[in-house]
């Protein structure tokens, strides 16, 4: 006989795969909202990397208006996209909603070695719970590939897993990247809602991904 | 200061990797006595970490000059004011630096640097210089790839896709574009 301990167990992790199923985009196709309440702002969280990433990522972002409450999400110590988000927020036409720069600790430094790396990860884990407490869970998250944004997204699923938000995971790869994905990119694949590449060959691969021309 | 028209080249050798190689092809005498009767002025490199390489190919490398005047950097905020006032780059195969190159609608040839392992630099040097966006150039014989750059017809490099990403994080978000 199996003990109700144990049936009770089976019958929860069955459950919980299946929640698991219902949110993750590549399994179930997810909706978006048919409409924004519009006493409300859109609150968007954008994740600079460093150098490349955050420059790609500015000039992406470059001509989106500012309806949007808006979050930029840096690593620790990375100064130069800090001032690169600031410049860019004081350059753009309009100036009327408010954003913010928060900080999070690094996912793993370059050359760092990958047995270190759990430890560094959870550092990163922890500073992102904190942001989200800070600035609360994001409508829209955009990312284009450092590797502190797997953690960011990663936390943003596990919150849509537990029913906390809707949040729409947007992924765009490097325009960099003409026959590959980068290592973030094929981690995030399954759990973005939109993933987006710059490179025509790319789709031919990638079932999911959409090619909108280069975009940055 | 003269009134002679400046006519400027400016060699990237990149922030994050050190390209001396791209360094010595950029002083070597072949291809100075090249950008001199291409009619350039001014060559402008962004040395990197190679400061000590760049002083000392740049004293040899003297005779050779001519009517080129040699000045070097080794790293910069903001690459597009060097971009604007050159005719022409010569830039290693970092998308940054690529792409501000392009937006300027300037003349370029990469060279990649084939020392840096997991070359994904090397594809999207491919496929731009496949569609006519630059000209591929090699250390070997980085003169011939300025000659062919001189007349070659660039591909209008297009406008960023801001708007376009811009529609779909309307569309995610759920506002109304009308």
């Amino acid at each position: 006989m199996i003990s109700p301990l144990l049936s009770g167990a089976i019958i929860l992790s069955f459950l919980l795969f299946l929640r698991f199923l219902s949110v993750t985009p590549s399994i179930t196709r997810t909706h978006r909202p048919s409409s924004f309440p519009s006493t409300k702002k859109p609150h968007i969280i954008y994740i600079l990397g460093s150098g490349g990433h955050t420059a790609e990522m500015l000039s992406l972002i470059s001509s989106c208006n500012s309806r949007y409450k808006r979050t930029y999400m840096i690593s620790r110590g990375d100064a130069l996209s800090a001032k690169k988000a600031a410049a860019f927020e004081s350059t753009s036409t309009s100036t009327s909603a408010p954003y913010d720069i928060l900080e999070i600790p690094r996912a793993r430094l370059v050359g760092q070695s990958w047995l270190s790396t759990p430890w560094t990860c959870a550092a990163c884990l922890v500073g992102c719970v904190r942001a989200f407490a800070r600035v609360g869970l994001p409508d829209v998250v955009v990312c284009n590939g450092p590797g502190s944004a797997v953690v960011v997204v990663g936390v943003c699923f596990f919150c849509k897993f537990l029913g906390l938000c809707r949040t729409r995971i947007i992924y765009v790869e490097s325009f960099a990247r003409v026959r590959s994905l980068s290592l973030s990119g094929k981690l995030l694949y399954a759990f973005t809602d939109r993933f987006i590449v710059q490179w025509p060959r790319l789709v031919e691969k990638y079932r999911r991904a959409e090619y909108h021309g280069i975009l940055i | 200061m003269s009134d002679t028209p400046t006519k400027t080249i400016l060699v990237t050798t990149g922030a994050t990797s050190p390209f001396p190689s791209l360094l010595s092809a950029a002083l070597s005498a072949p291809f100075l006595a090249t950008l001199q009767s291409l009619g350039y002025t001014s060559l402008r490199i962004q040395y990197g970490d190679c400061q000590k390489l760049f002083q000392n190919l740049s004293t040899a490398a003297l005779p050779s000059c001519g009517s080129i005047e040699v000045t070097g950097f080794n790293f910069t905020d903001d690459l597009r004011t060097e971009v604007a006032h050159a005719e022409l780059v010569i830039s290693h195969a970092g998308s940054g630096s690529i792409l501000d190159t392009l937006r300027f609608q300037k003349r370029l040839v990469v060279v990649v640097n084939s020392e840096l392992m997991d070359n994904h630099q090397k594809e999207l040097a491919e496929e731009l210089g496949g569609v006519g966006y630059l000209v591929e150039g090699f250390v070997e014989n980085l003169h011939e790839a300025v000659t062919k750059a001189e007349t070659f017809q660039f591909k209008h490099f297009p406008a960023s896709g801001s708007e376009k990403f811009c529609s779909i994080l309307d569309e995610e978000v759920g506002l109304n574009l009308d």
